[in-house]
């Protein structure tokens, strides 16, 4: 009559590496300056056509 | 384990060793065991009858019958006990009684109690051998298996004698319990909630033995904790962590900056703006526009970082503009005149920033005042710019990341799974 189960403290032992990894990743997009959300476009031409407000 | 309301007490005789009996739930008890000799009696017809002798049949149980006790704001009375195994585990299950609120179960199982009510809205079978009960889902403990009466004391409201066995087993969600027995065409279904240490021997008034914890058993279940706190607690301190990263390796050199007078609807202005030496192996370059105060107007501007040496060109585009109007809900304005433009992972070398700029007038401003508008209009601006900077949108990218467990850990703790 024993039930199954995972021990917690490996769930937080996962979460901890998966923590662990994301600093990895910070400090590695640190140094390679990487960002998805950067400006950087291959060739310039972005000032086209009319601009506004959009209110309204 | 079974279920039905509730009736008077009465005195029963005990035809093996004389013994005055109390029958705390006449009409509706079938079967009731001597509290003195044990034996085992039918009182559902006019003369008791014995059913099978046992000696010392009270031995070993924790509560005595006829014991009273308060629980979940109800007073009950043990009117019966069972001494149940199986092939892991022993335990004993106390029959309560109280004649308005019916018959309830206390389970001692491994040193701990639970409280069980029987249950008549069936759960519903759900996936990887769980079950739902009123939109909760709780999971198997084990396979089923035979459960044992091993001994029986007390009055009874179904025909049960030693030796009876029937099919069980148990569903759990944090401290509560789903037990099932399956005998034949029967099947009994009863919710259980754990009880705390020692609130049964409060309850009753007597000092009851428990132990912390013994394998096997009914209430072998571990009191459930979150993950979550914990889970939190790392994320929070991931994401210090992070923002202190992106702080110490974002840091900006001096800027070089320059000013132009950009006219307005008349043409485009180019130049450049600084020549930067970037030595690290990968670098940021952050540009920042500061312009002059102006409204109804945007500032295209492209960029270009050039690298002497190969030429190769690197280029973004951003725009400086700023609005306003009036309209029933009264004033408003939009846009955003001082931008900040970042390019990432540029390698080392000396660029030059070229920019052009180009800036535009919004039409409902040149019919709105056309007499106002000064051909010669120019607007100031103000370019700077720096090697280095923080990515400080990656923290978006790194908050989700830490959440999305989190998110997930929530969704499955609500639903009941704690594996």
């Amino acid at each position: 009559m024993t039930k199954r189960s995972l021990p917690m403290s490996r769930r937080k032992f996962l979460y901890a590496m998966w923590c662990a990894s994301i600093a990895t990743g910070t400090i590695a997009a640190g140094y390679y300056a990487w960002s998805p959300f950067s400006d950087n476009s291959s060739s310039s031409g972005g000032a086209v056509g009319v601009r506004g407000p959009v209110h309204k | 384990m079974r279920t039905s309301p509730a009736p008077a007490a009465q005195a029963v005789t005990c035809p093996s060793c004389g013994g005055t009996l109390a029958l705390r739930a006449a009409g509706f008890t079938v079967n009731l065991g001597c509290e003195y000799c044990g034996a085992l009696l039918d009182v559902t017809r006019p003369e008791t009858s014995v059913i099978s002798a046992f000696h010392d049949a009270t031995e070993g149980f924790a509560l005595p019958l006829g014991a009273r006790g308060r629980l979940k704001n109800v007073e009950w009375e043990v009117v019966g006990a069972l001494a149940r195994s199986d092939s892991g585990a022993e335990w004993s299950e106390f029959l309560l009684f109280n004649p308005y609120a019916g018959y309830r179960w206390l389970v001692l199982a491994a040193g701990k109690w639970q409280f069980g009510r029987a249950i008549h809205d069936v759960p519903q079978p759900g996936t990887n051998d769980a079950v739902v009960w009123r939109e909760k889902r709780f999971r198997q403990d084990y396979e089923p298996e035979y459960a044992t009466t091993d001994r029986v004391v007390g009055e009874f409201y179904w025909r049960v004698r030693a030796g009876d066995r029937v099919a069980a087993t148990t569903y759990s969600r944090g401290a509560q319990m789903l037990s099932v027995e399956m005998s034949g065409e029967e099947v009994n279904w009863t919710h259980f909630t754990a009880l705390q240490p020692g609130q049964v021997g409060r309850a009753f008034g007597i000092e009851v033995e428990t132990i912390d914890s013994s394998p096997g058993g009914l209430a072998d279940e571990p009191d459930f904790k979150s993950d979550l706190p914990g889970m939190i607690g790392m994320a929070l301190v991931t994401l210090f962590a992070c923002i202190l990263i992106l702080a110490g390796m974002g840091m900006l050199s001096k800027g070089a900056s320059r000013e132009f007078n950009v006219p307005v609807a008349a043409g485009e202005v180019e130049a450049t703006v600084a020549t930067l030496t970037l030595r690290r192996p990968y670098q940021a370059v952050t540009i920042d526009v500061d312009t002059d105060r102006f409204d109804n107007r945007w500032i295209d501007i492209d960029y270009q970082l050039i690298d002497r040496r190969t030429q190769r060109a690197v280029g973004a585009y951003t725009v400086s503009e700023h609005y306003s109007g009036r309209d029933s809900e009264g004033r408003w304005t939009e846009g955003d005149r001082n931008r900040t433009t970042k390019l990432s992972g540029i390698p080392p070398g000396t660029y030059d920033l070229v920019a052009s700029m180009s800036a535009q007038r919004w039409y409902q401003d040149i019919y709105a005042s056309r007499a106002d508008v000064d051909p010669a209009e120019t607007i100031g601006v103000r370019v700077t710019a720096y090697a280095g900077g923080a990515f400080w949108s990656n923290l978006w990218l790194v908050i989700f990341l830490l959440a999305l467990p989190i998110v997930v850990r929530m969704w499955l703790e609500r639903s009941g799974e704690h594996d």
